[in-house]
């Protein structure tokens, strides 16, 4: 019963009848001590091996409690490794060295050591030993157990933060297997559901049957963003979650702590899921590991666990590496999943011109990336992750990214070391070293390279649980001297291994060639061949030999061609090394000085913003000669010059004069206006521009999902745009809190962001919130009605007040009990204290006019009235509290709320004192906002320098934004575009884009980046066709086109795209992905989206 | 000078979801344009020139000097410093068939299935849509409206922005039969499964496509010889001038991926194509000048297909094709920039693709002439020549900027009031503020 692990054959032939070095009798004999080198050779450890050598217990392996059934079995605990090449830790390496394990536990590591007389002796000549390899972040087994029930204490069906994955997940014989055969002796198991998903398990890849196999049951706290089909829907809601339970989870710490000596308070209740997220939050003693979904997420956690300084480990998503420049700022340990981009499809061209180039670039990149990763001294686990079904390709791709430059120390480093640091086991678990668990991979051939390279053994605790040893038996390869009896034969030959052929030669030197014999292996250990009479005396014919080799030995017997027989043995005396010439491949690491630059663009593909040479900061800047819309007191300056210094404006004028050294801009025929501001986008923004699970979430924020790969910031910076009021959608009456963003292109979320724009929200009235056109599905959330809209905000906004009045008394109480943050009522509470601005998406004029005497009543301020399109009906009323009204130039009869809407709104609204933007609500519309003011022109007469401010200076007057932005003023940041004509203009094209003194666009630039994108993908393309062969993901997805059922015709697909229902593409929004072509957003938030 | 402020209080009165404009009325004599600059489109501008309207035709294109048969008790119209244009024509939309998008009682644009070749447009088409006066104050005199979804949508119809009726208001019908190419692009970010699926949908769209087609000349031959039990299936008759090549199959694909089978699918039918389509077309513009398939351009303020391309891709297409000498023109797209609801922005699409290889009057042929060569009424309207219809506007500048206003249009030689619910309801709100602010 009690040993189920495959036991070798060990051989107790080479016995050597020496004393025995274990620690307990190490003492005995201090003379061992010059025989045994320390491994690492330094003084210091040398000492640390004595000293533990004294304080060691007699036993290390987990006793099996069970009663013992029959008779005992006691084979010897103890072993000894002998004569292979031992990688001690990365970069200490022992040539022929010696293991000695005793009761699971590395008990000698040296060269020469004495062999105790009880172990057994595996010689492992030719063979390499590493530290076992440990697995950071495993996914395996089933799912044993329904989720459990919701109850209040945790509330939230994805906050599993108590569990532990041993609790829910069965793990069998057969998914520890597969990762011990491929080297993996310990992994961690890690939970899979869910937002906080619990703890992970530390397992030792034997069996749930054995005692050895759980090595910790509790590992760390694990975290991934994902969104389900209620709150949270969108990436902001789950991020909002997160620190919302993190807050929570603090203060449940410091209630309960106030709690256990104030007995009269309220109680806190029990709450396992904050309870166990206590040693998270507090003294760090818990990790957090983060599932990164992809490179932005990077960020995300990042800046989370700062906010609630968090020991954090991110588990890549495989795009890591282009985001090395944060990794390395941050220090932060990153796991890998080893699995690498597959081959893109590109052999028919047609369908080759939807594979993106960044898709391209990460198949030549993302081997390229542990290498890149090692040379930024980064530090990374490996793991099986994301490999699922594909664990096999494990080795070829940790070889893969060896010959892409990784080197073999790092590569071990990040299966041994790293990991074992990680997860807390560096004394246990990591290296070859004395007191360890006996952990141990003996492989042939070197894993990192040669790619038939063999694992052969894998030891847990002491016990060979994978074993191939003898199937791969040890090389019959050598000098072999012989002893016949009974015949004259010759007194030796030599066998030589060339893959899987044995050859035997006999003689041969300079002049002659050597008799040469196939050497058959019918059985385990047997050899046959035959071998020409004459060397044995006789005349002619054959002689027949079979023999049995016993490593060193070889005993047989013989036949002669006249049927006579004898026996004969051999005994080795030298070594011949194994060759491989069938399928040898050298595999030379190759330099990645050329793959450098890629990742030094950010972000990947065609358009990067941010590389060496790209847009670089010009210290001063002169346009000489333009024709300048100032926006500003100046109004429009014919011939004019602008001055800018350090990324701001200087002067704006006709005789002023260029500093030294100044870029000069030849303003001749051109017009220059300030950057272009869209008081009303969704661009860049990730997975989900609504929460639109509850009717008010003003918790969630639209600066955690920023996504900074969005390629329409490029395209709108090519307009002229450059600041955008990032929006949340209008799928609630209070939805969540907006980013102002410098359309910075190349720099990451945080980079984008408008540093000191004032706080909004967005809130929405009408259709959208009362879900008229959701479907029919939809009728029984709150609101449903927009009298039900106007008391659902004077609720909320009653209780915010009534949150703070609270909170106040709190402060002032001596004694009070820990205050518990609530994050929505905090948003709602700067709004009521006027440090929030509400910007109100709004249509009809009744609404219009309630929330104008609903912000009277409540007193906060309203930044702005958003699409407003019936405005014009009342403007008197947004006027007199002071808000601003940013509204569609010209849309209209889309949904039933905008059949009063008029081109004239924005003249109206402005004639009646009104302060007027036009915005996009859309990714394409925003490359072209100049051209929307020419409408506040066209409708309503407008004249044209006032009709420039609604995408100038009237949005950043709105955002809080104008001692900055909008408009060309001395003191102002030098956001600027320069227009080959009027940027009224539809014949007006953007020339150049700057933003404080960078140019984020420039039209000549960008057409030679053309040249360069054709290039590039021509290079890859053929790269890719040149190297593979294998059918390609398109290929293979023809491949099984069985029919199913219930699947939709293409009219269906194109209805609920286009026309039926608007609403099903709110779900789709959850999908978007970084790198997205910028069509799907459009989508999502454009035409036929009302969500406006 | 017109009865707008008559119309504008008759506006006042009623709210409804029709408009209750008058249409345009035979003023019984000839009109002349005088002076200005005349933009005939098909040959370089005139000024000092004018223009004579008889019987809703255009007579006479004259210099000033010229004294014209007819002309003596003519309506005079004074053109000094301003401009005539044909009236813009949009080779694609829904005008008339939809008022709000969201209300479903208001969309007639589609039926159910994949095959619906029988059903026509023109019988759908709304005389009093709000939508209508909008777009035409802004000079798109003349529409096309086509039956959207499925593979094989309907026949399109063209139609004058004016009339008391459909019929009155139809100038063609059917101009095509629209049939739309299944999407075969998968999307950069699209997961496997996603890809399998929409795999499976093109597949089976075009298996469906093929076993149609074959079936309609089945039907055809059925139809030649018919037997006693013959019996008929509309949708098989409407394919009959589709096969004989008297009504041209309108395909709209795309990707180039679908462009090139679309083609692939017309050439082996043997039908007269006319693609319409978008950003990719450029990719195969020696294939279509080779056939001889003429391109409407329905998405030309959109952004690139793919993330790798150019961000003013859609923009430089007609420059490609004008070099590759593809016939083309420009037409509205969908949504709320140049949708139904928007159609009027179509001069500004045809201004946001001129550069160096497309110019401004490329840019105003691309939606006046082109478009009436392409949808066959190149003999009757799209540019100001003796013996086409008198339907042109007047304006203060050139149409392609958005300053510019439309100062008088007329349809079939009738003047058009310019009025809609936006300048009624533009009236009515200034007079709000007049009245408070004295």
């Amino acid at each position: 019963m009690s040993h189920r692990f495959p036991l070798g054959k060990p051989d107790f032939t080479d016995f050597e009848p020496e004393w025995v070095c274990s620690p307990r009798r190490c003492l005995a004999s201090l003379k061992v001590a010059a025989r045994v080198r320390a491994v690492n050779a330094q003084s210091r450890s040398f000492l640390v091996f004595w000293i533990a050598c004294l304080l060691a217990p007699l036993s290390a392996a987990p006793p099996d409690l069970r009663p013992q059934e029959g008779l005992r079995e006691n084979p010897s605990q103890s072993h000894a490794l002998k004569g292979a090449r031992v990688v001690v830790r990365p970069g200490d390496v022992l040539e022929n060295g010696t293991i000695i394990v005793r009761d699971g536990r590395i008990e000698a590591v040296g060269i020469d050591l004495p062999v105790p007389a009880d172990a057994r002796v595996w010689n492992l000549e030719g063979k390499t030993l590493y530290p076992g390899f440990i697995d950071p972040y495993a996914t395996f087994g089933q799912t044993k157990a329904p989720e459990k029930p919701v109850d209040a204490a945790t509330w939230h069906p994805q906050i599993h933060a108590a569990e532990a994955v041993l609790d829910h997940v069965r793990v069998s014989a057969e998914d520890l297997k597969k990762r011990r055969e491929l080297g993996f002796t310990s992994a961690h198991l890690v939970p899979t559901n869910g937002i906080f998903r619990g703890r992970g398990a530390l397992l030792q890849m034997t069996d749930p049957q054995e005692p050895t196999f759980v090595l910790q049951r509790e590992v760390g706290q694990h975290l991934a963003f994902v969104t389900g089909s209620d709150y949270p829907k969108s990436l902001m809601g789950c991020l909002a979650l997160i620190r919302q339970t993190l807050s929570d989870a603090r203060w449940y710490q410091a209630y309960r702590q106030a709690y256990r000596q104030r007995r009269h308070e309220t109680r806190p209740g029990e709450r396992e899921a904050l309870t166990a997220l206590g040693p998270v939050v507090t003294k760090r003693r818990v990790p957090a590991y983060f599932r990164i979904g992809n490179e932005a997420d990077i960020d995300r956690a990042l800046s989370l666990s700062q906010e609630f300084k968090l020991r954090r480990i991110l588990v890549d998503s495989g795009h890591g590496y282009r985001r090395w420049q944060r990794l390395k700022r941050s220090g932060t340990d990153l796991i890998l999943p080893l699995r690498f981009p597959e081959t893109p499809a590109v052999e028919d061209p047609d369908r080759a011109l939807d594979v993106s180039l960044e898709h391209l670039q990460h198949w030549e990149q993302a081997p390229a990336g542990p290498a890149l990763l090692e040379r930024q001294r980064i530090p990374f686990a490996l793991s099986t992750h994301q490999l699922d079904d594909q664990l096999q390709s494990f080795w070829p791709n940790v070889r893969k990214a060896v010959k892409r430059g990784l080197s073999e120390e790092a590569a071990l480093k990040a299966l041994t070391q790293h990991p074992a640091r990680l997860l807390g086991e560096s004394e246990r678990l990591g290296a070859i070293e004395y007191g360890r668990l006996a952990n141990l991979v003996v492989a042939e051939g070197n894993l990192f390279r040669d790619k038939d390279a063999k694992i052969l053994q894998v030891w847990i605790e002491g016990h060979p649980w994978h074993d191939t040893l003898e199937e791969n038996t040890t090389s019959a390869a050598g000098h072999w001297r012989t002893a016949w009896t009974g015949v004259e034969g010759p007194e030796s030959f030599q066998l030589r291994q060339d893959g899987k052929k044995l050859t035997v030669e006999l003689g041969g030197d300079e002049t002659e060639e050597p008799t040469k014999a196939e050497v058959k292996r019918p059985g385990r250990n047997e050899l046959l061949f035959t071998l020409p009479a004459t060397l044995f005396g006789a005349s002619e014919g054959k002689v027949r030999l079979s023999a049995y080799q016993n490593i060193q030995t070889i005993v047989g017997q013989g036949v002669l061609p006249d049927g006579s027989r004898f026996t004969w043995s051999a005994r080795r005396d030298g070594e011949i090394p194994i060759t491989n010439t069938e399928t040898k491949t050298v595999e030379k690491s190759e330099p990645s000085t050329a793959e450098m630059s890629p990742f030094e663009q950010y972000p990947a593909g065609a358009f990067p913003g941010r590389g060496p040479g790209m847009n670089p900061l010009k210290r001063r800047v002169f346009i000489k000669n333009a024709t300048v819309w100032t926006c500003g007191p100046q109004g429009v300056l014919q011939n004019a010059n602008v001055v800018i210094d350090e990324g701001r404006i200087v002067a704006v004028g006709r005789d002023i004069q260029p500093s030294k050294r100044s870029h000069v801009i030849d303003g001749t025929g051109k017009h220059v206006t300030p950057g272009l501001i869209d008081c009303h986008s969704h661009t860049a923004i990730s997975r989900g521009v609504n929460e639109g699970s509850h009717a008010v979430t003003c918790e969630v924020r639209i600066g955690d999902v920023i996504d900074p790969t969005d390629i329409n910031l490029y395209r709108q910076l090519a307009g002229g745009l450059t600041v955008a009021n990032l929006l949340h959608g209008s799928a609630n009456p209070m939805g969540g809190q907006n980013q102002v963003i410098k359309l910075r292109w190349g720099q990451n979320a945080d980079g984008l962001k408008f540093k000191g724009a004032k706080p909004g929200v967005k809130f929405a009235l009408g259709e959208n919130v009362k879900q008229a056109n959701w479907g029919d599905r939809f009728t029984t959330r709150y609101p449903q009605s927009r009298m039900g809209v106007e008391q659902l905000m004077r609720d909320t906004f009653l209780a915010a007040r009534e949150y703070g009045a609270r909170k106040q008394l709190h402060t002032e109480q001596e004694k009070a009990m820990p205050f518990r943050t609530d994050y929505r009522m905090e948003a709602v509470l700067e709004i009521l204290q006027g440090e929030r601005l509400v910007h109100i998406h709004s249509y009809r004029q009744d609404e219009i006019l309630m929330f104008v005497r609903l912000a009277q009543e409540f007193g906060f301020t309203v930044g702005t009235f958003q699409h407003v399109l019936e405005g014009y009906k009342v403007p008197e009323a947004i006027a007199e509290i002071n808000a601003g009204a940013s509204s569609f130039s010209d849309w209209w009869a889309y949904k039933f709320e905008v059949y009063d809407a008029i081109p004239h709104n924005g003249a109206l609204l402005h004639q009646a004192g009104v302060l007027t933007s036009f915005n996009s609500d859309d990714a394409e519309l925003a490359t072209r906002l100049n051209t929307e003011a020419a409408k506040a022109v066209k409708y309503g007469g407008v004249p044209p320098g006032e009709a420039l401010k609604f995408v100038t200076l009237n949005p950043a007057l709105q955002l809080r934004i104008a001692h900055r932005v909008g408009s060309l003023e001395a003191g102002k940041d030098a956001d600027f575009v320069i227009w080959s004509g009027p940027p009224l203009s539809t014949l007006s094209r953007c020339e150049e884009t700057w933003i404080e003194g960078t140019r984020y666009f420039h039209q000549t630039s960008h057409r030679e980046r053309m040249v360069w994108v054709e290039r590039e993908r021509r290079r890859l393309i053929h790269q890719i066709l040149t190297e593979n062969d294998t059918p390609s993901k398109d290929e293979k997805a023809s491949e099984g086109k069985e029919k199913e059922k219930g699947d939709e015709a293409p009219m269906d697909l194109a209805r609920r795209l286009r026309l039926l229902s608007p609403w099903g593409q709110y779900e789709q929004i959850d999908h978007q992905a970084l790198y997205h072509d910028g069509q799907s957003l459009h989508v999502c938030t454009g035409c036929y989206c009302d969500f406006r | 000078m017109k009865p707008i402020p008559f119309l504008i209080l008759l506006g006042l009165l009623t709210t409804s979801w029709a408009n209750d404009i008058l249409p345009g009325h035979d003023p019984g004599k000839p009109i002349v344009l005088r002076g200005g600059t005349i933009h005939p489109i098909s040959s370089a501008p005139l000024t000092d020139s004018k223009l004579l309207i008889e019987a809703g035709r255009i007579t006479h294109l004259a210099p000033l000097t010229e004294t014209l048969l007819g002309e003596e008790d003519a309506i005079v119209i004074d053109c000094e410093g301003q401009h005539v244009y044909p009236g813009l024509l949009s080779a694609n939309g829904v005008l008339g068939l939809v008022e709000i998008n969201a209300v479903r009682a208001t969309r007639d644009l589609q039926e159910p299935g994949l095959i619906n070749p029988s059903v026509r447009a023109e019988v759908a088409v709304n005389p009093d849509s709000e939508l209508l006066p909008v777009a035409r104050a802004n000079g798109i005199l003349t529409s096309l409206s086509v039956p959207q979804g499925g593979l094989i949508s309907g026949k399109s119809a063209l139609i004058h922005l004016d009339g008391w009726t459909w019929e009155e208001m139809t100038v063609r019908a059917p101009v095509g039969m629209h049939l739309r190419w299944p999407r075969m692009r998968h999307s950069s970010t699209a997961t496997d499964e996603s890809r399998k699926a929409q795999r499976k949908r093109w597949e089976e769209s075009l298996e469906k496509l093929d076993q149609f087609f074959d079936d309609a000349r089945a039907y055809q031959r059925a139809k030649a010889a018919p037997r006693p039990d013959f019996r008929s299936d509309v949708r098989f008759d409407a394919m009959l001038p589709v096969l004989e090549k008297r009504l041209p199959l309108y395909v709209h694909a795309l990707g180039a991926i679908e462009i090139q089978k679309a083609l692939q699918f017309t050439q082996a039918q043997e039908v007269t194509t006319v693609l319409v389509s978008g950003q990719d077309v450029w990719r195969v513009a020696d294939l279509l000048k080779e056939r001889d398939v003429p391109v409407i351009l329905t998405t030309v303020q959109e952004l690139p297909l793919r993330r790798w391309e150019s961000y003013d891709q859609a923009h430089r297409v007609p420059g490609l094709l004008k070099q590759a000498g593809v016939r083309f023109c420009i037409a509205n797209g969908e949504g709320n920039t140049s949708g139904a609801s928007n159609a009027r922005n179509l001069p500004y699409l045809a201004a946001s693709v001129v550069n160096e290889a497309f110019s401004a009057e490329d840019a105003l042929r691309s939606i006046t002439l082109s478009a009436a060569e392409i949808l066959g009424v190149g003999d009757q309207l799209g540019s100001l020549e003796p013996g086409k219809e008198a339907t042109l506007m007047i304006t203060d500048g050139n149409p392609l900027e958005i300053t510019t206003n439309v100062q008088r249009a007329f349809i079939r030689g009738r003047e058009i009031d310019l009025s809609s619910k936006h300048t009624e309801l533009y009236q009515k709100y200034l007079e709000k503020q007049r009245r408070a602010d004295p």
